[in-house]
């Protein structure tokens, strides 16, 4: 080979080149990201930016147009105002509006907000403010507000008579209506109006990043630095109405796994950790400057079996007595041990007495297990066991598809074992399918529905049980209705209830749905898990002890008005 | 034209087609979805059907194929590559943010393998057949066959006290000096750079070895030495420069498993590149953002090739041939 | 025959031989060597190495080594399986290329060189996620991007036996193309199919466990793959569980090198220069450069 003195040159040329760009690249990076000015003077009594991480719970968009996520509305519930708030022990409490009274027909509802609160900017923060919101919304809740539709259901108009009075008017009566409106976010007037114009197209564009302009709330934080990723860090707003945080902000960092979660906490990177799965807690639990708390355990997980008449290749299923038998077949306690490690409690029904003891009279009791009971029923109706165990059915093998969200499925996966092997018991198959997208299976198929056996359900718990009921009625079929159920008498009751406006009524309503829904045996509940939280034991008061959500929640303003690091 | 020239704008030719079939197998594999395309790409619960209505529209799922190859096409040439399920952003916002991160921690990675496969291959060539050379050879191999994200979670369960596990920086670490902020990223950067360097240091040093194996039977070797030179003198010089050859060439050929290394690393350390982006979106089927990632990495590596194949006639004229 | 005596008198060879022969061994026989079944918990979650639980527990506390065994046979099933389907495209494509020139070879090698190109994993990642994860997809979306330097070897090859007359003379003889190929060409190709297979067998099971650890592994079995990614996310790191981390990985890692020493040792005693070029060690394959289709 020629080796000429060119040649050489421009290999080494070559390897210089590669090694400066390199090192330009790592500059570059180290210099990148936008650096803001917190807050120079602190006076005393302020603390420390709180360090909160959340594992794999992102926020999906901070613009109140176009984001969803729970997380998402737990950030929006910081910066703007809700009309009400729900308490610790799921009662509806003052937050903007801090008295509210009802017409007798139940028609019109009026509001008194505060007097004297501002924005951010220094503009004037009155009820005008509330009642844009909610006609906004009404007006585009075809299109661009379609996100925020659902929390001004039945309201026909809404007007500020004065700068604390806001007038809602219904269509017909409704008992709910707080329920829906306090997730609400309350936005500026003066900031959205322009992008309103027309279809209001425009509303989703805006960026909530504060680096491409102010963002205007109500506190008690905004955001300082803007991180879907990665950490998004809120700072305290000093013209909040409410009670004021000590702390001068908060930082909210997703982990996408949890053993980063916990080697954050570890090394005190972070202060607190969020919906910590509960197989880190023991990793947590031996160092001695970490606590670790499940919360509440009102947060359902059913075993959804198909009942609808459109699955005619496993009819049986919608037998209750079949589903009984395979609720008393599962091994509750051991998804609670071996699953959620502890950090859940077998479960008996949708709705909770100890929760909403307003909608719920008496606790329903948890089925026991008891396989040979199970397996009474099922030779009772005739399903032999066949030389391998499993029953046969019109002609069929009980064997069936578990559906798995492949979102939960470090979770979920498990629980779908444990049932395979409780279900063995009693001759019943069971297979695993992980989805993406378990409702396009369900309603995907030659028919909705007929396509599908058994999904782990997750549900969320709202604090008024009027969506959850909602969903097993006929209209929820194709949408929210996993089950299949479609029982006119149930809707006929959801009905009714949903405009009872006399509360004693109203649970009587509801205790009856329950009671049917048990009867017909239409969802299994396995358990209510909790949110496992974990945090460095120098911070005081942390959790808000018996909060059904923890404290850190879209049902209200957590209050961080006690929360400190000890001296 | 040079003969080098002819060669080099052959060699641009062939990769602007590849590039343009890759474009539109992207486009044929995730308009393919199996299934109705709008339920999957509008399954989250929460969505309105109008809702659902825009994402039809946006993505134009009603519209006859050829109009949204021509759509694609189009949109593809202004650099909108849609916008990600997951948190509504453009996807070529979202991309070209983890690029950057995956370059960096990437390259670091790659140039330290490099550095020590060398120096671990020149070493074996030069005691071949050697207690030394078998050693040094025989780790390499095992090391190389050792799956990377093992290697990552073993550097984990190690040195989780000592070194950040997860992300790029300390997010808290504002109005820091650049001192400061370089420290800290490098900390973070440590164990996947690392972790990319051991996967891959392996194949650099056997292929060093041997390629300095059959430098050094070179006959001009023979006449270095018969003019008088020393032995250390001419394996470093005379035999080191015909090694860097395979090794531009490798560099570009190993590009996939560098890839593939980057995918698997970064989720393990959570490193916010695009490998990272792959996993999530691959765990939310962010479809967009997934075609996007595919679509930038396949589109590069072809650029990269192209560059590497100039480079190795810069460097090899026989290659012209 | 002559090649295998050769082969079996090189000690790396042996040592290959010997690890994938145990863990095909291990694989085929695998329900069997399971101390405890797999399908539910014999101990407590996460257990340490024991007398009872040599590779202690995993995190449902199912038993490690048993896991392991299981994992074998989905492992090696996978990647012999796609191994076959890679060397059974590349080599007919090989064979085409090679045999046929003109056209028939610059279009397969216009089709390999768009193939090598993209990127592997990402392409793998991306055909799992659309169209489904089991082990069936598996195998096909790994052998289906496998196959290119297996075309380009026996394409190499194929125009040696050219060079070397055999075909010509066939011909001359009267000989049909089929004939010659069954007859000449795949029995001197043969033994570097095998090598092919073998070594492609390294690279499917490296990616397996790739995909797995990705979240795109089959969720009905067990595989070393879906070991580590369930020791990853059940957060075996954490709690300095190493024993649901280590032994899979040592397994991938024994494969991968048993099949790269005696696939390189095939094709190096069938082309001693093969030796000394410019080898990719992990892909175990040679590259297509212009220097290069002198073999």
């Amino acid at each position: 080979m020629n080796d000429t003195r060119q040649n050489r040159t421009r290999r080494l040329t070559v390897v210089l080149v590669v090694a400066v760009v390199v090192l330009i690249g790592l500059l570059a990076s180290g210099c990148g990201g936008s650096s803001s000015s917190s807050d120079s003077a602190s006076p005393s009594g302020d603390q420390p930016v709180f360090r909160l991480g959340a594992v794999g719970i992102p926020y999906d968009s901070l613009n109140p147009f176009v984001g969803y996520y729970g997380s998402t509305y737990a950030a929006l519930t910081m910066m703007y105002p809700n009309i009400v708030q729900y308490s610790q022990d799921l009662k509806v409490e003052p937050e903007f509006a801090q008295s509210w009274t009802t017409s007798d027909d139940g028609l019109t509802w009026t509001f008194t907000t505060r007097a004297g609160a501002a924005w951010s900017d220094g503009q004037p923060l009155t009820a005008k403010d509330a009642a844009w919101t909610i006609e906004t919304v009404l007006r585009l809740q075809g299109g661009a507000a379609a996100i925020l539709s659902p929390f001004v259901a039945g309201i026909k108009s809404a007007t500020a008579v004065d700068d604390t009075t806001l007038e809602v008017k219904l269509a017909k009566p409704s008992p709910g209506l707080l329920s829906n409106l306090y997730q609400l976010p309350i936005l500026p007037e003066h900031f959205w109006q322009k992008y309103a114009q027309g279809d209001g197209a425009k509303l989703k564009t805006v960026s909530m990043d504060p680096a491409d302009g102010p963002v205007v709330v109500a506190g008690p934080f905004t955001i300082e630095k803007l991180d879907y990723k990665g950490t998004t860090i809120f700072k305290r707003v000093e013209t909040f109405y409410g009670p004021k945080p000590l702390i001068t902000g908060y930082g909210y960092q997703v982990f996408t796994n949890a053993d980063a979660a916990v080697q954050a906490l570890k090394s005190d990177a972070v202060d607190c950790v969020y919906f910590l799965p509960p197989t880190s807690a023991d990793a947590v639990k031996s160092d001695p400057k970490l606590e670790v708390q499940g919360f509440g355990g009102a947060i359902p997980i059913f075993l959804a079996v198909n009942y609808s008449r459109n699955n005619i290749t496993h009819s049986e299923l919608s037998d209750p007595q079949v589903r009984e038998a395979l609720s008393v077949a599962m091994d509750r306690d051991a998804v609670v041990t071996s699953v959620y490690r502890g950090f859940a409690e077998p479960g008996g029904s949708l709705l909770l007495n100890q929760y909403v003891p307003q909608f719920v009279s008496a606790p329903v009791p948890v089925p026991a297990r008891d396989v040979a009971k199970a397996n009474q029923m099922l030779d009772g109706l005739g399903y032999a066991k066949g030389s391998d165990g499993i029953r046969v059915a019109g002609g069929h093998k009980m064997e069936y598809t578990i559906l798995v969200s492949s979102s939960n499925k470090a979770v979920d996966g498990r629980t779908a074992e444990l049932l395979k092997q409780n279900f063995a018991e009693i001759g019943i198959g069971l297979q695993q399918k992980i989805v993406d997208n378990p409702m396009a299976v369900i309603l995907g198929g030659a028919k909705p529905y007929s396509d599908y056996d058994m999904y782990l359900s997750p549900f969320g718990l709202t604090p008024d049980p009027d969506f959850s009921l909602l969903v097993l009625t006929t209209q929820m079929l194709g949408s929210y209705n996993v089950y299949g159920y479609s029982n006119p008498a149930y809707d006929e009751l959801w009905t009714q209830q949903t405009s009872e406006m006399d509360a004693a009524k109203r649970r009587a309503i509801i205790d009856q749905m329950s009671a049917m829904l048990a009867k017909d045996q239409v969802e299994l509940p396995i358990c209510y898990w909790q949110i496992v939280a974990a945090w460095n034991k120098k911070w005081q008061n942390v959790p808000d002890a018996g909060d059904v959500f923890g404290f850190y929640s879209y049902l209200r303003k957590t209050k961080f008005d006690t929360l400190a690091v000890q001296k | 034209m040079s003969k080098r020239q002819k060669f080099i704008v052959r060699r641009a030719a062939s990769a602007l087609i590849i590039a343009f079939i890759a474009v539109t197998f992207s486009f044929v594999l995730f308009r393919a979805l199996p299934g109705d395309a709008a339920a999957n790409l509008s399954r989250v619960p929460n969505m309105t059907p109008e809702a659902q209505a825009a994402i039809r529209a946006q993505f134009g799922i009603d519209k006859p194929l050829a109009t949204q190859y021509w759509l694609y096409l189009k949109e593809l040439v202004r650099g909108n590559l849609g916008y990600s399920f997951q948190n509504q952003q453009p996807v070529r916002d979202n991309v070209l943010l983890n690029i950057r991160n995956t370059v960096v921690m990437v390259g670091v990675g790659t140039v330290a393998a490099i550095l020590l496969g060398t120096l671990i291959g020149v070493a074996a060539a030069y005691r071949q057949g050697s207690a030394r050379d078998r050693v040094i050879t025989g780790a390499a191999m095992v090391i190389y066959s050792l799956p990377v994200q093992w290697i990552g979670l073993l550097l984990l369960v190690w040195l989780a006290g000592y070194l950040p596990t997860s992300g790029m920086s300390d997010p808290y670490l504002l109005d820091a000096g650049l001192w400061e902020t370089l420290v800290d990223r490098a900390r973070h950067m440590l164990l996947p750079s690392t972790c990319v360097a051991l996967m891959l240091f392996g194949g650099f040093a056997l292929v060093v070895r041997s390629s300095q194996l059959e430098a050094l039977a070179d006959d001009h070797v023979l006449t270095a030495r018969a003019k008088g030179y020393r032995n250390r003198r001419i394996v470093w010089r005379e035999a080191f420069r015909s090694a860097m050859l395979p090794l531009v060439t490798l560099s570009t050929l190993t590009l996939g498993w560098v890839i593939a290394g980057a995918i698997l690393v970064e989720a393990v350390f959570s490193w916010p590149g695009a490998g990272l982006a792959t996993v999530q979106a691959v765990s939310a089927r962010d479809y967009p953002m997934l075609q996007g990632i595919f679509l930038f990495v396949t589109v590069s590596v072809v650029g990269f090739n192209f560059v590497g194949d100039v480079l190795h006639a810069v460097l090899d004229p026989r290659v012209t041939e | 025959m002559r090649l295998v005596r050769q082969l079996l008198r090189r000690p790396t060879v042996v040592l290959g031989l010997a690890i994938v022969l145990l863990f095909t061994f291990v694989a085929v026989f695998a329900p069997l060597l399971e101390p405890y079944p797999i399908d539910g918990p014999s101990g407590e979650p996460f257990e340490p190495p024991s007398a009872a639980h040599w590779l202690g527990t995993d995190d449902a506390g199912v038993d490690m080594l048993s896991l392991v065994i299981a994992g074998a046979q989905n492992s090696m099933l996978v990647g012999f399986a796609a191994a076959l389907v890679a060397v059974l495209i590349g080599g007919t494509l090989g064979i085409i290329a090679g045999y046929k020139g003109s056209w028939g070879e610059t279009t397969v090698t216009g089709v390999t060189d768009f193939f090598l190109v993209i990127p592997g994993l990402p392409l793998m990642i991306v055909l799992a996620a659309l169209f489904g994860q089991t082990i069936y997809h598996i195998v096909l979306v790994i052998g289906l991007l496998s196959w290119m330097s297996v075309t380009y070897v026996v394409r190499a090859q194929v125009h040696t036996l050219k060079e070397r007359g055999f075909v010509a003379r066939a011909r001359s003889l009267g000989a049909g193309d089929l004939y010659i190929i069954r007859r000449h060409i795949l029995t001197h190709v043969a033994p570097l199919l095998v090598a092919q297979t073998v070594l492609t067998v390294a690279s499917a099971v490296f990616f397996e466990a790739a995909l797995a650890f990705i979240g795109l592994g089959d969720p009905e079995r067990v595989s070393w793959g879906t070991i580590i990614q369930n020791a990853f996310l059940h957060s075996a790191v954490s709690l300095g569980a190493w024993w649901a981390i280590v032994p899979p990985g040592v397994c991938i890692a024994l494969v991968v090198l048993g099949c790269f020493l005696v696939g390189q040792g095939v094709e190096e005693a069938m082309n001693p220069r093969l030796g000394h070029a410019h080898v990719a060690p992990k892909s175990f394959r040679l590259r297509r450069a212009s220097t290069e289709d002198e073999a």
